[in-house]
């Protein structure tokens, strides 16, 4: 018999305070070799969430979810489910007493086995087997496909068999490593709603690896982004979109105009009016997110110098002499077509002011 | 389940991971016991030898510092050396010709290329000298012409022309996949740089091929350092022909010890050359899908191409197969062809059987640690499995006679001779499960762990079905390697047991051409289905594919990455 959890009636949590912690991580470190993959990963996602880890390649968001399923062991730290220790520098629960589902990016899929047969691989035997698998594959919409061989399917219906897998035994969490990377473009907007839907249908607590930022913000109810084996971040796609915490945060997600500029008099001498600089800073980061410049009339005189034309919108590169800076700067594609020559320009929001030397310590 | 509580060791196996890739763990208990069994058992023969040749220390140190011990070390490595290279000469052209060009029925030379291996280097000498040898065919053709005698077919001149035929497959079969997996972009971009056919030839295949070449050639050179019929039969004074002349004939075995270890360290050196050259070969570009290379147009060379192909051929599989049938016969004529046959594929059939089936037991374990668990115990386990691997028969054989020699139920049993055959070949099981098990990527495993099962039972419904066919190859090869293996037959073998293989020699050794046909043809016969079946296998049957099939496609050359003979053929492309 396969024990649920008790099931979580949420949709679309967003603030998830008051939900049970499923997942619970503390300072955990993970050496792999010679290469400190992990350091300090500290978080909590909330049962029920679709939680995201976002980070480049090497950042070590994979080790962090491997440190969760249980494959590698934490070389400090501890890592909690449901509130109960299950690994720690001491002591290592095995991955199959976790309770917890994997998706892989490979897709893992037993290539000796059929459809239902991979499905069914994670259920114990009993009466009511088949009917779960049938269940699970109705859920991931693979009815019928029960008796298909592996290589019989296309990249998106594998997905959904290694979904299927990973769900049928009711895990208590589901980890998904990359799981859209080795799908086609055209495919992966379409399968990335429809493994969101299977499970939030199923309220399954799911934590999501990606490099990809878009599949981040568009799938998950909280992101953490990671750099260097730590997490710089942690909030709503929102929040780490629009508030970045960091310079990395900021640059890696979306797209971004970077600006040192220095500090004088605590204030930091920026374009658009003199910013309040952080405390004891002497030379300040101001970033801009590209889409929050605006052409307007009455504005700071710039010069644009090239375009990068998209389609939907634009890329204007714009120079202001009297700074000495270039801004990206994102308008709808049917403003200026003229192309290059002069150009007023105007901030819709207040841009967001780091600390330069706290950055240059921690790089 | 909602409370887990675990014993506090199930940390350990969880420590650490090691650096290189695929690695999960540690091994469990059973495994390490399994694969120390292992290392142990391979350990004797070296072990007994040198205890051999120490006991009688005075006589053993002057037997191994005179001259006729370093006119025999001469023989031997310059025998190695005109092999392998004559076999470069065949294979390079033969494996480019085949891959790369369009020569006329490249497809069925291919195959027919590799099938020499299908022929005993003993079988082969014996119808070289039936048919060039004083009194053989072509002599009694000549004759009438005026032609008294033919330049002799024995020396080093014999041996090299026999060896080289009957072992450049292994060569022609390391450069095939190794041609068939380099990017053909590289070198269109070589062209593009203005480099002619040639040059780019020379400055870019040549050099990725360089690994491929080394552990082939080495592999030939292995080959000929072990090989006991060939040279014996051309009466060429190399290491095994000494040694088993001083084996039956002199009473003080433990000179044949002293020469075995010579021998042995010959074989040594190469094999650390054959091994650093393993280790060097990952230059292979990975090749993207789907697209092979483009077949460079012979021209005017099509037919000389293929005529070189075809004399290769007809030397190596019409002659021999050829005279085999002649004399198969004069035997039907005289009656005497199929004396005692069924008894003879009965024995053999029993020994190789036996053989396969413990060679698979124990190249289990240790290909599991080398794939699984990286180590230095793994490391240890897998190298000292290959000592039988790397030690000519004879000298394996030799060593389990001292070993045994007290052992009064083990000497001169069909078990002992089993384990020789084991000691012998079990490496190349090794390889083809290791092939097949490196093919089974450890998310498979880990999915199979989160899904809640432990690693034994992970083990048993995904590893094991995974790697069967790993499993079936690799005994089938044993089986195949086993049949036509002859030092360890001839020393070993209970008395009134006789193998297609030893009788095959004894009847040649005699003369006795008749009788010795139709063994021989059988034991090339079952050979050659073996090779092909092998060679063929690989395209079909729904285990081993991996998901998703895209990131496979540029690997895998149907076929040939089942071929496991040599044992440098096991790094995968798939990294």
């Amino acid at each position: 018999m396969w024990l649920s959890p008790p099931r979580c009636n949420h949709r679309n949590v967003s603030n998830s305070v008051d939900l049970p912690v499923a997942v619970s991580a503390d300072g955990l470190a993970c050496r792999l070799g010679n290469v400190e993959a992990v350091r300090d990963l500290t978080l909590q996602v909330m049962e029920g969430e679709l939680f995201a880890i976002l980070g480049p390649s090497g950042s070590g968001k994979t080790t962090a979810l491997r440190l969760i399923a249980g494959f590698e062991a934490p070389t400090a730290g501890t890592l909690s489910l449901f509130g109960e220790e299950v690994a720690s520098a001491s002591h290592m629960v095995p991955p199959e007493k976790r309770r917890v589902g994997m998706v892989f990016q490979d897709y893992a899929l037993f290539p000796h086995l059929r459809v239902a047969e991979n499905v069914a691989y994670g259920l114990p035997r009993s009466a009511d087997r088949d009917a779960r698998v049938r269940e699970v594959l109705e859920l991931t919409r693979l009815g019928g496909m029960g008796d298909r061989d592996i290589h019989q399917l296309s990249g998106g219906e594998q997905q959904r068999v290694a979904l299927a897998r990973a769900l049928a035994p009711e895990p208590r969490i589901i980890l998904l490593d990359e799981p859209f990377s080795n799908l086609d473009q055209s495919l992966r907007a379409h399968v990335r709603a429809e493994v969101r839907e299977i499970l939030k249908h199923a309220g399954a607590t799911a934590i999501l690896v990606t490099h990809d930022q878009e599949e981040a913000l568009s799938i998950a109810d909280r992101v953490a982004f990671m750099w260097g084996g730590r997490v710089e971040q942690v909030g709503t796609p929102d929040e780490v979109y629009s508030r970045p915490a960091t310079l990395h945060t900021a640059e890696f997600i979306g797209d971004a105009n970077v600006l040192h500029l220095p500090v004088e008099d605590g204030r930091v001498a920026f374009p658009f009016g003199d910013l309040p600089a952080p405390e004891g800073a002497r030379q300040a980061v101001v970033i801009v997110r590209p889409e929050d410049l605006q052409i307007q009339p009455a504005g700071v005189y710039g010069h644009v110098v090239a375009r990068e034309y998209y389609g939907h919108d634009q890329v204007l590169h714009v120079r202001l002499e009297e700074f000495g800076l270039l801004l990206r700067v994102r308008v709808a594609a049917h403003e200026r077509l003229g192309g290059v020559g002069p150009i007023t320009l105007g901030l819709r929001v207040t841009p967001l002011v780091l600390r330069a030397d706290a950055e240059e310590a921690r790089a | 389940m909602a409370t887990l509580s675990l014993p506090p060791r199930a940390g350990r196996w969880y420590r650490r991971r090691p650096a290189r890739g695929n690695v999960r763990g540690r091994p469990g208990p059973v495994l390490v016991l399994s694969g120390a069994l292992v290392a142990l058992l391979c350990l004797i023969p070296p072990i007994y030898l040198v205890v051999r040749a120490a006991g009688a220390w005075d006589n053993a140190l002057d037997t191994v510092l005179s001259r006729a011990t370093l006119r025999v070390t001469w023989n031997t490595i310059s025998l190695a050396i005109a092999v392998t290279a004559c076999a470069t000469a065949i294979a390079l052209p033969m494996a480019w010709l085949v891959e790369r060009s369009d020569l006329p029925g490249r497809r069925a030379l291919g195959v027919l290329a590799a099938l020499p291996l299908a022929v005993p280097s003993y079988v082969g000498a014996m119808a070289f000298v039936a048919a060039f040898g004083p009194r053989g065919l072509v002599q009694g053709w000549l004759e009438p012409l005026g032609v008294e005698r033919l330049p002799s077919i024995y020396g080093l001149p014999g041996a090299v022309l026999v060896l080289t035929l009957f072992t450049y497959p292994y060569l022609y079969l390391t450069l095939r996949p190794a041609l068939a997996a380099s990017d053909p972009r590289v070198e269109e971009l070589s062209r593009t740089f203005g480099y002619g056919r040639w040059t780019t030839f020379r400055r870019v295949v040549l050099p990725s091929l360089r690994p491929a070449l080394a552990s082939g050639g080495l592999l030939v050179a292995l080959y000929v350092m072990s090989d006991f019929g060939a040279p014996t039969l051309m009466r060429f004074s190399s290491f095994t022909r000494v040694i088993f002349t001083r084996y039956t004939t002199s009473f003080d075995r433990s000179t044949a010890a002293a020469l075995a270890l010579v021998l042995v360290v010959l074989a040594l050196a190469v094999v650390t050359l054959e091994v650093w050259a393993r280790s060097s070969r990952r230059l292979h570009a990975v090749r993207d899908a789907g697209r092979p290379p483009q077949l460079v147009p012979l021209g005017r060379w099509r037919w000389p191409a293929f005529a070189f192909v075809a004399v290769v051929l007809g030397l190596a599989l019409v002659l021999p197969i050829g005279v085999l049938l002649y004399w198969l016969i004069r035997g039907l004529d005289a009656g005497v062809a199929f004396r005692g046959l069924d008894e003879l594929v009965a024995d053999s059939v029993l020994a190789s059987s036996l053989a396969a089936g413990a060679s698979v037991v124990a190249a289990l374990p240790v290909a599991l640690l080398s794939v699984r668990h990286r180590g230095w115990f793994s490391r240890l386990v897998e190298v000292a499995s290959y000592t039988g691997y790397a030690l000519p028969g004879l000298v394996v054989a030799l060593s389990l006679v001292f070993a045994a020699v007290r052992i009064s139920w083990l000497y001169q049993t069909l078990p002992l001779l089993v384990i020789a055959y084991v000691l012998l070949f079990f490496p190349q099981a090794t390889g083809a499960l290791r092939v097949s098990l490196e093919r089974i990527r450890p998310s498979m495993e880990e999915a199979a762990r989160g899904l809640g099962r432990s690693p034994w039972s992970v083990f048993w419904t995904i590893t094991l079905p995974l790697a069967g066919r790993g499993l079936l190859a690799g005994g089938a090869l044993v089986f195949l390697t086993t049949m036509k293996e002859l030092p360890a037959t001839l020393i070993l073998s209970p008395a009134g047991f006789h193998t297609l293989a030893s009788r095959t020699w004894n009847a040649s050794t005699e003369a006795l051409y008749r009788e010795a046909a139709a063994p021989a043809l059988l034991l090339v016969g079952i050979s050659a289905i073996a090779l092909v079946g092998l060679r063929l296998g690989g395209t079909t049957g729904r285990t081993g594919r991996a998901v998703p099939a895209r990131a496979r496609e540029g690997g895998e050359i149907p076929g040939q990455a089942d071929v496991v003979i040599p044992s440098s053929v096991q790094s995968s492309e798939r990294e």
